[in-house]
């Protein structure tokens, strides 16, 4: 997982080390207009958006505040328009590559895989019509049989095996391989990772249209997980090519050019599109290099859709009104304790600390109240999520009872660890003083280079708490949980270790139904309220501002722009 | 003339092993793993981690990785990033025309600039003119290059919208604003050398003689004394090149010019060591030869130098 550029800067006003992959999320453009929280622009069918609003009136979600509303996704009307975007330079754009959110929003365009998130994070439907299992761990997809590559050859469930193999073949140094091998956990992709097969054994291609997966473990999440553009299909001459700067691929968009590094990314709208058609003719991904350049970008007018940078939160909601979209995403923003080491591994300690931190006047004061305070351990709109975390209430006195009553900390001073440098000095230092206010102990900021950082945050000497940034892989509010607070999982960084909680997780895993699943992740966030392993923070949001010329401009809680269904209006 | 130039060029290449080995040293042993920053969090998969060492060689011994460095220089082979497997000749290839372009029109804003104004000043020396200018250059040398760029880029750029805030996509007119942020704080240092210069000149003996032989005042001010009071100058142009290509990682990371010194930060941010030693080798060549140039220049405009 790559700490993207993105997340460096946005950093400043989430979390340091953000522990960032790409946020999982994708949505079919119309197949099901749902309506959502009761806005009222849905379209039926494939929307060619005679009935969206007209402009200026765009749908609305510009209201998000705590209930995180789920955005309509609506077809934009077609336009010989071309659509600028701001990213930061991606990681890379090719599917074989993906784990940060540049890469992400360019090839969610340029690729379709055998699912696709709609908006409430379910899967649907994409090149697999359907797909079947008997026990979630043997799985069988049926494709399309009219999908094509924008070269013009045809995706097959060969296309997909070559896919899979790609990412896990050893050679081209695929940093997203985990997601096949540990995310979703598919029998033989390690193998080939660790050079000891040339075939993924659990991915077999039975004729053009039917491609079965089998798994190491029960895993009913699986259709969700292979949303991911890391389980897009590749053309055969691409299964065994390194990461290309002009990647072939099944999405509503083609590539125009070549990637130019530092530059632009320029898209053209996909004719032959198995789906419903996209919007602009055009898309051009225009690179920078910080948010306040981006941003004077867009004020200077050569820019459509820019992300604020902090400074300009505060007066954005005057000077764009309903142009600016604030939208959570799935990113948390924890302080850690190393919960095996003593005074940490008393939880009245951590329940203290987490009490004693008044989360809504920093987010109103240090971040522009770009944010929302944890009231869970998982975003409120994360499937799953239950607000469990009663410690994360502000009750200064109850604090102060607590912590004295289990003897409080040594040298009653809190050493804090953080990655210097990348804007978290601010909101850390009014958290030591909130602590120093209300717990009466000293805090000691120390902020570290990211590598120092990161080996001790894996050593057992941890002598205090450390800050910690979280964007999910997979959307789910097991994301939040599993690979922070399981047993030996690996971003366990707080040395948690809980049978209760691993088996719940267990049941979660292997769980046959949506309810069962969510009642398996609900106890396991009973335990993580009980215990607060981690103190989470906020929850933040992505803030955008579009160019007057557009409507239909939605961010998902994903943490990607619905590009392709975006109205330009003329003049 | 030819054998100083020869000379000069062969002097030119033990510098600049000299420069690889330190540069290839220094950068080497600054903390960070490049492999690791690949890889956020996450502890690198042992297995990942060989691919990376084998193919970037970080499993040799230094003397050993260097010398296959040097080896590959000779083919023009830069070695090839960590962070995206791109061969640093192709990322060259794109960066170092924009470069060049910014340096070029700010060595280009300066003598235009600060040449005729430095003469001018000179000849209405102690005027309201000459006060006014060194006022005006004084104010715009101290001013740090990051600030100005970033007030310039967002009162020039977003506020008036005169010029591109940003990116290279306007072509030639996109280098203005950056070229002048350069060169700033050059043309008021080369306005003042410039006046300084002209000014000891006109007072030297030999311009006094020729006065007194009736040398026209015209002549002798554009022949006599220019030709002299301009060497200095020219020297101080091949050091300012040397302060353009170190300004340029400032002006290019502010107006976003994805040159070298953009990849340079970049790379810097990524800990992706073959890319940081290459350009920043790239940078020590250019600086090398462009000196030599202004020195094969000075030689010719003055014959003492190249009859020591």
């Amino acid at each position: 997982m790559i700490l993207s550029r993105k997340w460096r800067w946005l950093v400043a006003l989430l979390a340091a080390l953000a522990l960032v992959a790409a946020a999982c999320g994708d949505s079919d453009d119309a197949g099901s207009a749902t309506t959502g929280a009761g806005t009222d622009t849905t379209v039926g069918d494939t929307g060619d958006g005679s009935d969206t609003t007209d402009a200026g009136d765009t749908s609305d979600t510009s209201d998000t505040t705590t209930e995180a509303t789920t955005p309509d996704v609506v077809s934009g009307e077609p336009s010989d328009a071309t659509v600028s975007f701001g990213i930061f330079e991606p990681a890379s754009i090719d599917s074989l590559n993906i784990v940060e959110s540049e890469g992400f929003q360019v090839a969610r365009l340029l690729y379709r895989g055998l699912t696709t998130l709609n908006e409430d994070l379910e899967a649907e439907p994409a090149v697999a019509t359907e797909w079947s299992t008997a026990d979630n761990v043997v799985w069988t997809f049926t494709l399309r049989d009219d999908v094509t590559f924008h070269n013009g050859e045809a995706v097959t469930a060969q296309s997909f095996v070559d896919g899979f193999t790609r990412v896990a073949n050893p050679d081209l140094i695929s940093d997203a391989s985990y997601y096949g091998s540990y995310v979703a956990g598919i029998e033989g992709w390690e193998d080939v990772e660790f050079g000891e097969a040339t075939e993924i054994s659990g991915a077999v291609a039975i004729d053009d249209t039917t491609l079965e997966l089998t798994l190491l473990a029960p895993y009913a999440l699986l259709p969700t997980a292979l949303a991911h553009p890391v389980f897009s299909p590749v053309t055969t001459d691409a299964a065994s090519t390194e990461d290309s700067d002009a990647p072939v691929g099944n999405g509503p968009y083609k590539m125009d050019g070549s990637w130019e590094r530092g530059q632009s990314i320029r898209l053209l709208r996909n004719e032959d599109y198995f789906g419903d058609p996209a919007g602009p003719a055009a898309i051009e991904f225009k690179i920078y290099e910080s948010p306040d350049t981006m941003f004077l970008d867009f004020e200077g007018g050569d820019l459509d859709i820019s992300i604020v940078p902090p400074e300009a939160l505060p007066s954005a909601p005057d000077d764009f009104g309903d142009r600016l979209i604030s939208t959570p995403v799935g990113a948390s923003t924890f302080l850690g304790l190393p919960t095996a080491t003593a005074p940490f591994d008393n939880p009245d300690i951590r329940r203290a600390i987490s009490l004693a931190i008044d989360r809504e006047t920093i987010i109103d004061a240090l971040l522009g109240g770009s944010a929302t305070a944890a009231d869970g351990f998982a975003p409120p709109f994360a499937p799953g999520a239950v607000p469990t975390c009663d410690a994360c209430a502000y009750d200064p006195e109850t604090a102060k009872e607590l912590f004295d009553n289990a003897g409080g900390i040594p040298g009653n001073t809190l050493p804090i660890y953080f990655e210097a440098g990348i804007g978290s000095e601010d909101f850390l230092e009014a958290v030591g003083n909130q602590l120093t206010q209300n717990l009466g102990i000293d805090v000691d900021l120390q902020g570290r280079d990211f590598d120092p950082l990161l080996d001790l945050l894996y050593s057992p000497d941890l002598d205090g708490a450390f800050q910690l940034g979280w964007l999910w892989d997979v959307p789910t509010a097991e994301n939040f949980i599993g690979p922070l607070f399981g047993t030996g999982a690996e971003f366990n960084l707080v040395g948690y270790a809980n049978d209760d909680l691993d088996a719940a997780l267990e049941k979660f895993r292997i769980a046959d139904s949506e309810a069962a699943g969510n009642d398996a992740l609900a106890d396991a966030q009973v335990i993580l309220g009980e215990d607060m392993p981690g103190i989470p923070l906020w929850f933040s949001n992505a803030d955008k501002v579009y160019s007057e010329r557009l409507t239909n401009v939605v961010h998902s809680v994903g943490d990607f722009t619905y590009l392709e269904n975006i109205t330009v209006s003329e003049g | 003339m030819a054998g100083y130039a020869l000379r000069r060029l062969l002097q030119l290449v033990p510098v600049f092993l000299v420069a690889t080995l330190v540069v290839f040293v220094v950068v080497r042993v600054l903390p960070g793993d490049p492999v690791q920053a690949q890889y956020g969090e996450r502890k690198v998969p042992d297995a990942i981690r060989e691919q990376y060492e084998r193919r970037y060689h970080f499993d040799e011994p230094l003397w050993r990785q260097y010398l296959l460095y040097v080896r590959g220089l000779f083919s023009f082979d830069l070695g090839e990033s960590v962070a995206t497997q791109r061969p640093v000749t192709e990322m060259l290839r794109e960066a170092l025309p924009r470069t060049a372009t910014l340096a070029a029109m700010a060595v280009a804003m300066e003598v235009v600039m600060a040449v005729p104004l430095g003469i001018w000043t000179a000849r209405r020396r102690d005027g309201w003119f000459d006060n006014g200018v060194l006022v005006t250059s004084v104010v715009f040398a101290s001013i740090p290059v990051f600030a100005l760029g970033s007030f310039l880029q967002w009162f020039l750029g977003a506020k008036m919208q005169w010029f591109p805030v940003a990116r290279v996509d306007e072509g030639l007119w996109s280098y203005v604003l950056p070229s002048f942020v350069l060169a700033v704080g050059l043309i008021a240092l080369t306005l003042r050398l410039t006046r300084s210069s002209i000014l000891e000149t006109m007072g030297e003996d030999y311009i006094r003689t020729a006065r007194a032989k009736g040398v026209p005042e015209r002549r002798l001010f554009t022949v006599h004394g220019l030709r002299n009071a301009l060497i200095p100058v020219i020297t101080v142009f091949g050091i300012d090149l040397g302060v353009l290509l170190g300004g340029a990682v400032v002006v290019e990371t502010i107006f976003q010019i994805p040159g070298i010194g953009l990849d340079i930060t970049n790379a810097l941010d990524e800990r992706d060591n073959v890319v940081i030693t290459s350009l920043s080798l790239v940078l020590v060549g250019a600086y090398l030869v462009l000196n030599l140039l202004i020195d094969l220049l000075y030689a010719w405009l003055d014959p003492r130098i190249r009859y020591e």
